[in-house]
């Protein structure tokens, strides 16, 4: 019994490669449809190189606009005595957008770091008994001492703000960014 | 040289390798774009203008790429053009 | 692997269909089909017979549904199975529900998606029978191989040909038809036109071209 295939790209019959322009993009076939997709990906994949392209030259035009900026001057912050050993106080440095934490660990230990948690900017909180702190936002942990983080989603140390100790005072005299 | 036009099913396997590159190449800026972003973000300003450098070369590779894939469909539609 | 066996197809035997219902049922049970029923029988001529007909997607050569299709919605796979159509694409439109000769897509307005008899992908794509085909009680619906249907219905020879006023079509599935009438196609429309129950059955049908709906520049 021999049963007739009259398979065809179009209602003509003619091969898919004679067809006109938008038949050959949109054509029936699984097969034949595959090759225009993928095309539209490929450029669409091109396109979002580019996009990274600009999101590199943006961050490199951010970095230099940030080292054109004058480096911040010294700022008093409290005296000694006004932080109690175990306290915090909140200070901003070195703008006024720029809320940080002054820690006093010990009688003569001070850390001083930002207060925006290096994951989403979520105001960081001190919890000095177990010597780390706390983003509620997301369950992340910093420790005290280095500001390096401990757990949760935070992959940078919180920006560690130099102090320095004049006549009784505390001063802060810079801002120390790291990547580990 | 007249260049033999591709079928279409050759035309479908080029296209799928390319993707491919692309696709690599794409997930390699992607990572460079968070590494930078993260150097950035840590203070570190030495990467981010090789980085940019870098990123626009792969780009250019993606674009070089891209071009062949229509320079291929522009070879069959010509000889379209000269088949009766 | 069914690499080496040989090939089979859909066999539709209408003279065969007592009206049971069981393909109907069966139809949901396929998971491509996502519980909705893809099959339904036709009655031949109420009025004069309870005779029915199962109605499943012929699965045409060059598918009307899928050329009518605006969105690109409706596939064929490569071994000619006409697929549902793609739910990121279709709009629900029904121009496929209008076009089908056949009458097989069905639009379920209630998620916007034309949904089809695609022959149970899963079951068929492996070498297995449609949930129809397998559950009918007499083989109306027969799925097997070319030398099978010709061993076990000597007296009838499938067809795959319709004619559709100035449409002809081929298609995957195959309409059981008497070898003594021996047609070369099925004319549907005259069989209508003729006010009568029967198929009739036409030999000298001139062949259309379609090659005129490309040729012809609209005025």
């Amino acid at each position: 019994m021999n049963i007739p295939s009259n398979r065809s790209t179009a209602p003509n019959g003619r091969p898919l490669e004679i067809q006109p322009k938008w038949r050959q993009d949109f054509p029936i076939d699984v097969a034949d449809d595959e090759l225009g997709a993928r095309r539209e990906f490929t450029k669409f994949a091109v396109l979002v190189s580019f996009a990274f392209v600009v999101g590199q030259c943006w961050i490199a035009l951010k970095s230099w606009l940030r080292r054109r900026k004058p480096t911040p001057g010294s700022q008093r912050i409290a005296a000694i005595d006004d932080v109690a050993v175990g306290a915090a106080m909140l200070f901003h440095y070195p703008t006024e957008n720029d809320p940080c934490l002054l820690l006093r660990a010990a009688t003569g230990t001070f850390f001083a770091y930002s207060n925006q948690c290096t994951h989403l900017m979520c105001a960081v909180r001190p919890e000095m008994d177990q010597s780390r702190l706390h983003c509620p936002c997301h369950a992340g942990y910093f420790d005290l001492a280095t500001g390096r983080p401990i757990a949760g989603p935070p992959r940078r140390p919180l920006p560690r703000i130099v102090l320095e100790v004049r006549a009784g005072s505390l001063y802060a005299v810079g801002v120390e960014r790291r990547t580990i | 040289m007249k260049k033999r036009p591709l079928s279409r099913d050759e035309r479908r396997s080029i296209t799928y390798g390319i993707l491919s590159v692309v696709v690599v190449i794409v997930l390699l800026q992607l990572w460079l774009l968070t590494a930078t972003m993260n150097a950035y973000l840590g203070g570190d300003d030495t990467v981010v203008w090789p980085a940019a450098a870098a990123s626009l070369i792969c780009f250019g590779l993606n674009g070089g790429l891209l071009w062949y894939l229509y320079s291929i469909e522009r070879t069959v539609e010509t000889s379209d053009g000269d088949s009766p | 692997m069914i690499i080496n066996s040989p090939p089979k197809f859909f066999f539709l035997d209408p003279n065969r269909c007592i009206g049971c219902q069981a393909c109907v049922q069966a139809c949901t049970e396929c998971d491509t089909h996502k519980g909705h029923s893809m099959i339904h029988l036709e009655y031949v001529d109420r009025g004069a017979s309870t005779q029915t007909t199962p109605v499943i997607c012929m699965h045409c050569d060059s598918p009307t549904c899928a050329e009518v299709c605006p969105a690109d919605a409706i596939k064929r796979t490569e071994d000619g199975v006409v697929q549902s159509a793609r739910k990121p694409r279709c709009i629900a439109c029904s121009n496929c529900v209008l076009a089908c000769p056949f009458g097989v897509p069905k639009m379920h307005s209630g998620i916007e998606l034309m949904m089809k008899c695609d022959m149970c992908y899963d079951r068929t794509s492996i070498g297995k029978s449609p949930m129809c085909a397998a559950v009918c009680p007499s083989q109306a619906l027969f799925y097997s191989t070319a030398e099978e249907i010709a061993r076990l219905r000597p007296r009838s020879t499938p067809i795959n040909r319709f004619q559709f006023g100035g449409q002809t079509v081929h298609t995957k599935v195959l309409m059981m038809t008497p070898c003594d009438a021996a047609p070369d196609r099925l004319d549907i429309t005259s069989a209508l036109n003729e006010g009568r129950s029967r198929v009739a059955v036409e030999q000298t049908a001139p062949d259309v071209l379609l090659d005129n709906l490309y040729s012809v520049a609209p005025q």
